[in-house]
């Protein structure tokens, strides 16, 4: 609730020029980690790009592979999802088994021509610089690789 | 009142017509009401689609324009349209051949390959051939689905004398795994095993290593497979509460501890875990919009 009401940020946070390309990057984030390092560089009024979008999940292994090829089906430029430190899972397990899942998935993805759109990284609560570094440079990436090829066409795909 | 009933073949390997006779004893009972007035393994093709037919069994995927001319021709004489087994309801074994990219992989074989003496793609007097192979649904409007690789006689029976008595017939929304007798293991897979690898009896196939399809498959064939020591490999598609049959898997045995499907390249995994449904898997869509670009 509290990060519903301190949403206002400045629209180019980062201080670039506005391109032509705006991506948008959707981000899992687990709730008792990355969501707490989000958070936190929102409190601690650290910039960071406006075009991640986070979806707040109980755990990082709730993110099924099929969430994330739905948030590219939808338009989504790159998808993000990011869990508690190794060791550090409130469920014991469930980011190691959401790693391994993301990589499998990422494999398959640069085979059928989406590759680089999806990162799977591990912070703390704490740890709001590398939430702001993470979201920063995966930003970078997906304008250095453009818009995702499926956006025109997102009508023509069927959603099942 | 006889019903008049219609099958059509397309790109398939007529299995599923052979399911339709192996239903045996039972299908006199169902013939005495059914007039049968169009049926490619018994009929000239040639000949126009009789107009007024009631239910209209529809085998084969779409892979060529002749194929899909047909579907549109049948949709439009048929009250109700079969999707009959599983190239037309998902895509089948044919959808594979989306994992080599649609026009690559067309061009691939017609002027790569040794067999091929003219090294071209034909264009004349033959249908042209689709880019991808499409399942029924992409085409046309389909009604009802009968899962399987070829269907299970017993089911198309009970379905068949569903729609005579004009009762809805339904699938069932299980999975396998459900009508499966093995007995069930709580441990994960230790490594992934070949079937000549022969497996203990009675015991889950999954947990011992096999790489079985039995949780995101649909149940209603009793378990045929597992049950005689076969791995499913997921010929009745995906089961109702899961989206995308492949993926699924993908997910649940992702944990395994000895990684081996970190290796899979994607002809390996559409082929292993969405052998009949890759047409019409997630992956696949994705592809075919990233690839119209």
């Amino acid at each position: 609730m509290s990060k519903a009401k301190s949403k206002p940020k400045p629209k180019q946070a980062l201080g670039t020029p506005k391109a032509a390309f705006e991506p948008r990057i959707v981000s899992f984030c687990c709730h008792y980690c990355s969501y707490g390092a989000a958070d936190l560089a929102g409190t601690s009024k650290m910039a960071y790009p406006t075009n991640v979008e986070i979806i707040r999940v109980p755990c990082s292994g709730r993110v099924d592979p099929l969430h994330v090829l739905r948030a590219f089906e939808e338009g989504a430029d790159g998808v993000m999802v990011t869990g508690c430190l190794k060791d550090q899972c409130h469920f014991v397990t469930g980011n190691i088994h959401a790693e391994k899942r993301m990589q499998k998935l990422a494999k398959q993805l640069d085979a059928i021509g989406l590759g680089g759109r999806l990162i799977f990284e591990l912070m703390s609560a704490g740890m709001a610089n590398k939430w702001v570094e993470t979201a920063s440079t995966f930003y970078e990436q997906i304008l250095a690789l453009g818009p995702n090829p499926l956006k025109h066409h997102k009508k023509e795909v069927k959603s099942d | 009142m006889t019903v008049r009933i219609a099958t059509m073949g397309m790109a398939g390997c007529s299995g599923c017509h052979i399911a339709l006779l192996d239903i045996g004893v039972k299908l006199l009972d169902i013939l005495k009401d059914v007039e049968l007035v169009y049926s490619y393994p018994l009929v000239d093709t040639k000949n126009p689609i009789p107009p007024n037919i009631d239910v209209a069994l529809i085998e084969g995927s779409i892979r060529t324009e002749h194929d899909k001319e047909m579907a549109e021709a049948m949709r439009k004489q048929a009250k109700f349209v079969i999707a009959f087994g599983a190239c037309s309801a998902h895509g089948g074994v044919n959808g594979l051949a989306n994992v080599f990219g649609g026009k690559q992989g067309v061009e691939y074989v017609y002027t790569k390959t040794i067999l091929m003496a003219q090294k071209l793609v034909p264009s004349e007097h033959v249908p042209q051939i689709l880019t991808n192979d499409l399942r029924l649904s992409d085409v046309v409007k389909v009604d009802f689905v009968i899962p399987g690789c070829p269907p299970n006689p017993d089911e198309i029976a009970s379905i068949l004398t569903a729609l005579l008595s004009g009762e809805t017939p339904t699938l069932s929304s299980k999975s396998i795994c459900d009508e499966c007798p093995l007995e069930r293991l709580t441990e994960a897979p230790a490594k992934l095993r070949r079937i000549h690898e022969i497996p203990e009896p009675d015991k889950c196939l999954l947990s011992q290593g096999f790489l079985c399809m039995g949780p995101a498959t649909r149940a209603g064939c009793n378990a045929e497979c597992p049950r005689r020591g076969m791995p499913c490999t997921g010929c009745r598609g995906p089961s109702e509460t899961v989206w995308d049959q492949g993926v699924a898997m993908l997910d649940a045995l992702a944990a395994m501890e000895e990684d081996e499907i970190s290796d899979f390249k994607l002809p390996r995994l559409a082929g292993t875990f969405a052998r009949y449904t890759y047409a019409s898997s997630k992956l696949d869509n994705l592809r075919k919009g990233v690839q119209k670009e």
